[in-house]
């Protein structure tokens, strides 16, 4: 090559179509460490990595013969020593003598290279966050719309299962307002029948008395008959009537209702020799008359199951009421209370009576469930069945323990 | 389907004959690599050029990258061009990579096609030692990968135009995209690795369709021991060694390109 061309500051080769060198500058001999004549006649190609070679089959040698030159090709060469130059290769096809040659220049651009190489990974990691932004863009879109579904799902079953629990609600409250009519028009309607049997059976008893001889008997034994079922639809009405809620929002002290009690069955009381030792009563919210109804009875009954010794003198009754407080994780499990609360009061009412076997414990809170027969003991059947119903409008739980002759214990849990 | 499949893959179709000829280019190129073979064959043949999805002209919005991910993808275009325009008894004439696609294309709807011509084939470019030699190691496809971004830096993917500022200046990023046959360096770069990772060396006893294989000389990319284990294992193979050099015989030595698939071909039909 002149001169001229050895001294540019950048590498020339020619070479034929075919690939082989006929020319190079000095400045190539300089970058690949061969001389000039050990390059002519060998493969262009020759002087490239093998990755270059393939990029050069593939995307370079098209292009020269398709368009006839290829510009800013980036391409690694390969020196003698295996050292590797980054170029940055212009080229271009002439027809000389009949023959096409290949004009290549190139300048070597190792900085250049690494800056490109660094905004090339800035790139993609920008390129790589946009996606990232995108998926989860996505991702958030998905599950927004997914959510929203779900929601707007759940909401329509919560709607329809609200719209028939207000059906049911109307309805049972319906039926309990039927139910409670019914009580009471039953017991005014039952009373009236009996009080003209229990009146002209005692008109017939002062005024036909020597007519009626032994009949006088049976007349009485059809008034008591009479009386005793006056006394069961009192009852009846009573506990129809704890069946509707009262007002047990405001505190009520307990001892007061208690002694109210105990003023009511002071006779009963003195009678049977009884003794009652009660302890300091926490106040409680509810409704003191219900609540005077629950003690009423669970005194009434300690006092009626009384036991007889063995020589059949009656044993004086001893009642106690105690109170303590349970933590809702300590309760009992078969005590399950109607309202949730942290804490419970638990009132004891235990007596020396009778007892009764546990496995019947579920009875005796039902309706006209009685344990013993009734010329033993008196009474309807009802009175526990009214202090399990007060309890349960104070959000509690009643239960009971015992053994047969060895008194009973009445649990009596309100929630604090 | 059948015009959607002709626009997405730029198919041209030309010629006198009535046996369709599918040419099918190679990876880092389009249906122009063709130009100097087609004019020997037009009179006497119906001539199918295309591009590939992501090549050329096609309509790159239909590129899906698992599609592409495998030659297979690239198979199913062939055949879905063979699909749309009806083509029977096709000769298939496949540059390097096109090989291996106008092979799977074969094995899996042999229907279509009569005789396969491949032009520089390797069933796989890593080399498997012992005993295989493709040409390549893992290292030099990733310095491919590396110089293919060097090389489209320029080129405007998505995000190129706010980073490199080329929104005022647009012409710069065609330029470079026309610069080359292949243009986005995304899909180019999917194309090489599903081209140069491939290993369809347990496909070629499938073949059922005979086909002609041309070696080059000094060829680095189809050595000649790959084109002689395509030769050994292609059960209806012929194998012609050729005077070119290169990986390119159809573009540097298209007279000695058409004589041998002119003689292959005629004796095709004598046989």
């Amino acid at each position: 090559m002149d001169d001229l061309v050895d001294q540019l500051p950048c590498g020339v080769i020619l070479f034929t179509e075919a690939g082989y060198i006929t020319q190079i500058n000095a400045t190539v001999e300089d970058h690949v460490g061969y001389t000039a004549a050990e390059l002519e006649g060998q493969p262009f190609a020759n002087l490239l990595s093998l990755a270059s070679r393939l990029f050069y089959q593939t995307h370079i040698y098209p292009l020269l013969t398709l368009k006839g030159r290829v510009d800013e090709v980036a391409l690694t060469l390969l020196s003698r020593s295996n050292q590797r130059t980054q170029i940055l290769l212009n080229a271009l096809c002439r027809e000389v003598d009949g023959q096409r040659l290949i004009y290549c220049a190139y300048l070597p651009l190792d900085q250049r290279h690494l800056f490109e190489a660094e905004l090339i990974q800035a790139r993609k990691a920008a390129e790589q966050a946009r996606q990232a932004v995108e998926e989860s863009e996505a991702r958030y879109r998905a599950l927004a719309a997914e959510l929203e579904e779900r929601v707007a799902e759940r909401t329509q079953e919560l709607s329809i299962a609200n719209s028939n629990l207000h059906y049911l609600n109307a309805d049972l409250k319906r039926s309990n307002e039927n139910l409670q009519q019914f009580a009471y028009v039953a017991s005014h309607d039952l009373q009236e029948p009996l009080r003209k049997i229990q009146s002209f059976s005692d008109m017939l008893k002062t005024q036909y008395a020597t007519e009626l001889g032994e009949g006088t008997a049976l007349l009485e034994r059809m008034q008591l008959a009479a009386s005793r079922m006056s006394m069961l639809i009192k009852d009846l009405l009573a506990f129809s009537r704890i069946s509707t809620r009262q007002n047990t929002s405001s505190f009520v002290q307990l001892s007061t209702v208690i002694n109210a009690v105990l003023i009511d069955l002071e006779l009963a009381l003195q009678e049977a020799h009884a003794t009652v030792v009660i302890d300091q009563l926490p106040p409680v919210k509810g409704d003191p008359s219900q609540l005077g109804q629950l003690f009423q009875n669970l005194l009434s009954n300690a006092l009626k199951f009384r036991r007889t010794s063995t020589d059949d003198n009656p044993i004086s009754p001893r009642i106690r009421i105690t109170v303590c407080q349970v933590a809702a994780d300590d309760l009992p499990p078969a005590v399950v209370p109607a309202r949730t609360a942290g804490m419970y009061h638990r009132i004891d009412v235990s007596d020396n009576g009778i007892g009764f076997d546990e496995k019947y414990v579920d009875r005796i809170f039902q309706v006209f469930q009685r344990l013993h027969g009734r010329s033993q003991y008196a009474g309807t059947g009802i009175g526990l069945a009214i202090c399990a119903k007060v309890v349960t409008n104070h959000g509690g739980a009643i239960t009971a323990h015992s053994r047969p002759g060895e008194g009973a214990t009445f649990s009596v849990y309100l929630p604090v | 389907m059948h015009e959607g499949v002709l626009k997405r893959n730029n198919v041209k179709v030309f010629g006198h004959g009535t046996q369709p000829m599918l040419f099918a280019h190679g990876f880092g190129c389009d249906q122009h690599m063709w130009r100097f073979l087609t004019p020997a064959f037009e009179d006497r043949y119906r001539i199918v050029l295309f591009d590939y999805v992501g090549s050329g002209k096609s309509d790159k919005t239909a590129y899906d990258p698992n599609r592409y991910g495998e030659l297979t993808g690239y198979a199913q275009d062939v055949l879905d061009i063979c699909e749309a325009l009806q083509l029977t008894n096709t000769i298939f004439v496949g540059h390097s990579v096109s090989s291996m696609i106008g092979l799977l294309a074969a094995i899996q709807q042999p229907r279509y096609f009569d005789q396969l011509i491949l032009i520089g084939p390797s069933p796989r470019y890593l080399n498997d030692q012992p005993g295989y030699f493709g040409g390549f190691e893992q290292a030099d496809i990733d310095e491919l990968l590396s110089l293919m971004d060097h090389n489209f830096i320029g080129w405007a993917n998505s995000l190129a135009p706010a980073i490199m500022g080329n929104a005022d200046r647009p012409g710069l990023g065609k330029e470079l995209t026309d610069s080359f046959c292949s243009t986005d360096p995304v899909i180019m770069q999917q194309f090489a690795r599903a081209t140069l990772l491939s290993d369809n060396r347990r496909d070629l006893s499938y073949l059922q369709i005979p086909a002609l294989i041309l070696q080059c000389a000094d060829d680095i990319i189809a050595p000649q021991p790959v084109g002689e284990y395509m030769h050994q294992h292609l059960p209806k193979s012929t194998l012609r060694y050729m005077k070119a050099t290169g990986h390119c015989p159809h573009m540097s030595a298209p007279t000695e390109t058409i004589e041998l698939m002119d003689d292959y071909l005629t004796h095709a039909m004598v046989a």
